[in-house]
């Protein structure tokens, strides 16, 4: 991207949850079309801070009793490693066969012990995309919409990140809700430029009663991309941009959106809630989020 | 690193029930280290629970087990005999101000000059002091202490086998408080021993004279405090870390229990530090969080608040028993085996650290003689590892010697000794490129070895010396480290 010699690669991030073939289809078509080699990572978090729940409460401590626990503790987490990577092994190389035969591209497979955020952040300079889904495991147990893990990562990274929903169908329309801040602008370069949505059209949007100043920067960014070949609308619409966005798409029938994510501060989403949450929790289709 | 909510909330239901084994394990032993310290069991229970309390959420490590400790009541005995409690209290805050300094200048990278010998003399000299700590409880009494004392030991490692729901040490305790209370059987008992806590404990500054007088009386005790206290509990950390698989911020630790000896001293308690053994049972009963450690300390003044008539019932033979236990599960006995085929020099070092606690008492003087020994020793291992070659050059009007290896102040006599002074000989070239001269003492063999030849009339001519002499500096931080290790290993 940046022209350095470290290969680019668009990784996915995998976890045994309903998404994950959905994240895997979406990751082979986006890889296919950026023509970068595809990563399947699957992060097996040990939970270190959790004991078994074979403790033992006698409280009696004999000969060598701590030799004797880390003997214990050892053969248990190795034995929890082992069937982990067994299992995540399973799963991903079943992920590796589908996204083989949808994506002329190579497609690798990796696990990692660790926690997500760290992992990708660790990954971030070799990843030129990051698709992850909408919500893990741990999301499904708690029937949150939106994981716990997927506002921390996205915040912690600075690459695009697609976020997938849990069926996979092929972009034919782009909504991009732009509006004319440094994020959304450096998007509309960073578009105009990949060959990620090529030859899909994009509708802009800008959420907000008109001014010329918004029309004007919509036009900046329709002749922008209009240059790079695309088939743009443009509309300012006033309201509500978690309400106005989800109508559009689905009266447009549009089944990708694009937008900028977390401009704010953590403490400022705390206090008013984030726009881009609320986005991404009303979105019903797969949403690219420029960093 | 993990997040403060997996440091408190991810491991609730274990970390709640391991915190109730680690109370129940908490009350014999504070009350039989109050008992060494020569204090009333209420100071070492008090102590506990702040500690405990203070460490879960100021410390370093979480899911280990502070409290108050058999290695700091051995150090507390002179004080307390001499010039009493007031002046412990006084001498608690004045190590836990101590060890904060301590975590702030970063002092526990100290620890890596503590060897593996040292560490195992430190805890089995630990094992064997607790032990000897109980001598006085098993002399000069009736058959029925010696009986109920196996019998406690008999639950204790007997009773596991039926079922590790209920901690054993707890039943052998009911079981021979019990005993003693049907069959009348008259013995000590825990309330003969001193004032058990009735309430919660109050804030107090300690009623000393804040002179220079009181603080040189209690200095020495604290300072030594201090660095007992901080090292068992970077050891014991280091342990849980082990144990867990996860590491632990080492000088947040340093400041942690320096906070908790600040607190305890104010609020009537004495000093401590971390337990390996109380760590080892909280870790053993599922206790991963810092919840571990708050509850084991909440537990344990709840459980003393209400129960406390009939902890002053306990027979101090129970008590005797749970300290054996700790004792055994203290030691280190593998080490014992290994004496047969570990070096030398380790065996030496680990029983020097054992030998000399267990004959003053002080943990502080059995590590300090360990460390120095370890270096001793590895100074003599390091200094043999410098080779002097030669060869007479030119038709035999010069001699070159080669020197590789390392000259130091261990060195230095046999450096000298390889040159042949009466050898009759026009010039002498000293090479010196592969050897590294690492002080003073080097420098001034060298320069003996010139004198000595220039006074039998040869020429001298050293080679090299700049390149010998670059570890001299005493900081490598000119080079970059990788620089830094060519120098020492490049040849």
């Amino acid at each position: 991207m940046e022209g350095s010699i470290i290969e680019q690669v668009t990784l996915a991030a995998v976890d045994r949850s309903s998404f994950a073939t959905a994240v895997t289809d979406y990751a082979s078509w986006a890889a296919q079309r950026l023509g970068t080699p595809l990563e399947l990572l699957h992060v097996i978090n040990r939970h270190p801070e959790i004991a078994s729940d074979q403790s033992d409460h006698s409280g009696a401590i004999g000969i060598d009793a701590q030799a004797q626990l880390l003997a214990n503790l050892s053969n248990d987490d190795e034995q929890r490693s082992k069937a982990a990577r067994e299992a995540g092994r399973v799963f991903l190389a079943d992920l590796q066969r589908r996204s083989l035969t949808q994506t002329s591209t190579a497609v690798d497979i990796k696990q990692r012990f660790g926690y997500l955020h760290e992992t990708l952040i660790q990954r971030e300079p070799s990843v030129q995309l990051f698709v992850l889904g909408r919500r893990g495991t741990s999301a499904q147990m708690t029937q949150r919409d939106l994981g716990r893990n997927l506002e921390q990562v996205v915040r912690a990274l600075h690459k695009p990140i697609l976020v997938a929903t849990d069926a996979f169908s092929e972009p034919t329309r782009a909504l991009f809700a732009f509006d004319g801040s440094h994020i959304s602008k450096r998007g509309v370069r960073m578009l105009a430029a990949s060959p990620l949505l090529r030859n899909i059209p994009i509708d802009l949007l800008n959420v907000g009663h008109a001014t010329a100043a918004k029309q004007d920067r919509l036009d900046w960014a329709a002749r922008k991309l209009k240059k790079a070949g695309f088939d743009i609308t443009t509309d300012i619409i006033a309201g509500d941009p978690e309400t106005v966005i989800a109508r559009e798409i689905t009266e447009r029938s549009a089944d990708f959106l694009i937008m900028g994510a977390y401009s704010h501060s953590p403490l400022r989403s705390w206090l008013f809630g984030s726009k881009t949450s609320d986005l991404l929790r009303s979105a019903t289709v797969p949403t690219l989020l420029l960093r | 690193m993990q997040t403060l909510k997996q440091q408190w909330f991810a491991n609730i239901r274990s970390d709640l029930l391991a915190g109730l084994v680690v109370a129940l394990a908490l009350i014999p032993e504070a009350i039989a280290f109050s008992i060494i310290a020569g204090v009333d069991p209420k100071v070492g229970l008090y102590a506990s629970f702040c500690i405990a309390a203070v460490t879960a959420f100021m410390g370093g490590r979480p899911g280990m087990i502070s409290a108050a400790t058999a290695a700091m009541a051995l150090l507390m005995v002179t004080l307390v005999r001499d010039h009493g409690l007031e002046y412990l209290l006084a001498a608690t805050i004045l190590t836990g101000v101590l060890q904060i300094v301590a975590g702030w200048i970063r002092l526990g990278v100290l620890m890596q000059f503590v060897s593996r010998s040292v560490i195992t003399g430190f805890v089995n000299a630990l094992a064997i002091l607790i032990f000897l700590a109980q001598l006085p409880e098993l002399t000069g009494v009736t058959w029925h202490v010696y009986a109920m004392t196996a019998a406690g030991l008999g639950i204790i490692y007997l009773f596991p086998y039926l079922t590790k729901a209920i901690p054993s040490p707890l039943v052998a305790i009911v079981v021979l408080t019990a005993l003693s209370l049907v069959f009348n059987i008259d013995i000590r008992t825990v309330g003969d021993l001193g004032e058990l806590p009735d309430s919660l404990p109050i804030f107090l500054l300690p009623n000393i004279p804040l002179t220079l007088e009181t603080l040189l009386i209690i200095f020495p005790t604290a300072a030594t405090l201090a660095l007992v206290g901080l090292l068992e509990s970077l050891l014991t950390a280091s342990i849980v870390d082990d144990l867990t698989d996860t590491d632990s911020d080492k000088n947040r630790e340093c400041v942690g229990q320096g906070s908790a000896n600040i607190v305890a001293g104010l609020f009537g308690g004495m000093a401590g530090c971390a337990m390996i053994g109380q760590s080892v049972i909280n870790i053993k009963s599922g206790g991963r969080g810092r919840l571990s450690t708050l509850s084991a300390g909440v537990f344990l003044i709840i459980l003393l608040v209400l129960a406390g008539d009939w902890v002053a019932q306990i027979p101090m033979a129970a008590l005797v028993a749970v300290m054996i236990m700790v004792s055994i599960g203290t030691m280190n006995w593998q080490s014992i085996v290994d004496l047969k085929h570990h070096p030398k020099s380790s065996s030496v070092v680990m029983l020097a650290t054992v030998a000399v606690t267990v004959s003053t008492h002080d943990l502080a003087k059995g590590v300090i003689t360990g460390v120095l020994l370890s270096g001793l020793f590895f100074a003599q291992k390091v200094g043999r590892f410098m080779v002097v070659k030669s060869a007479a050059e030119e038709d035999g009007r010069k001699r070159r010697y080669r020197i590789s290896g390392q000259v130091f102040f261990a060195s230095a006599d046999r450096f000298i000794a390889q040159f042949d002074f009466r050898e009759v000989i026009e010039t002498v070239q000293i090479d010196v490129t592969r050897a590294h001269f690492w002080d003073i003492t080097a420098i001034s063999a060298l320069d003996k070895v010139v004198l000595k030849f220039r006074r039998e009339g040869t020429e001298v001519e050293v080679i090299g010396l700049n390149e010998a002499s670059a570890t001299l500096v005493d900081k490598f931080g000119m080079h970059d480290k990788e620089d830094a290790l060519d120098l020492v290993g490049g040849h």
